[in-house]
């Protein structure tokens, strides 16, 4: 689909300025994985997150219901299969320190060589099991 | 306290406008990325590459600098990560250990 690229960029702009507005004005970096993680040791000093967090769904709403042209598909995936990955995403986050938006975004930002490492490690991780799970045992919707 | 919240809100909703917008809120758009082999799909790295310029060391950030918001509105501490934040507010004695 046309005009693909450039909402993502739009989209990445939109982010890099959410994060750039969260370092700047509160000191904090937007990693949405460690958001959720300090949101749910549930201490004062740090409800902020759960600002946040219910910003994020009411800007993803506000997407969803208002500005998208078409609706988002959803395509389903087995419980068990979504649990698992949830339980990696959560267990290998935590222990790199960051997901996506914390080093892809806000650590390649700054030009951390910790984000650059974790990104690379990731994309490269996610690229092989893709790789093996559609082409090798020809699993999921292989477009 | 209260501008932390106000600002954590906003920069959710960015956010989330930003994962709409960009179609990141689609699981099969990221494995498009992932799937090198396939039909391989790069909006990613437009998100990627549109978020990083206008980050930390991008224009914007010199530009809210240049006007003085850093100083109005600024942070007077940063964390560079939640395993940070968190192990400064447990030694400070302002969360429970």
């Amino acid at each position: 689909m046309p005009g693909n690229w450039f909402n993502g960029l739009l989209g990445g702009i939109l982010i890099g300025l959410s994060a750039t507005l969260l370092l700047a004005a509160n000191g904090r970096i937007a990693g949405i994985s460690g958001i959720l993680n300090g949101a749910i040791s549930f201490v004062k000093a740090e409800v902020w997150r759960w600002y946040f967090l219910v910003g994020m769904l009411l800007g993803g709403a506000l997407y969803e219901f208002v500005l998208a042209a078409q609706p988002t598909p959803r395509s389903s995936f087995a419980p068990w299969a979504m649990m698992i990955g949830g339980f990696l995403v959560g267990f290998g986050t935590n222990m790199g320190n960051g997901c996506t938006s914390g080093h892809g975004v806000c650590g390649l930002g700054r030009l951390s060589v910790r984000s650059f490492v974790a990104v690379c490690t990731f994309l490269i991780t996610g690229i092989v099991t893709v790789f093996v799970i559609r082409h090798g045992f020809r699993l999921g919707s292989a477009t | 306290m209260m501008k932390q919240n106000l600002v954590a809100m906003i920069a959710g909703i960015l956010f989330g406008l930003g994962l709409g917008l960009s179609q990141m809120v689609d699981r099969d758009r990221v494995l498009g990325f992932l799937d090198v082999a396939g039909a391989w799909d790069p909006t990613l790295l437009f998100v990627l590459g549109g978020a990083v310029s206008v980050k930390v060391k991008g224009p914007v950030f010199d530009r809210l600098q240049h006007i003085g918001f850093i100083e109005k509105l600024g942070a007077d501490r940063v964390f560079l990560s939640t395993h940070q934040a968190m192990r400064h507010l447990t030694e400070e004695g302002s969360m429970p250990k």
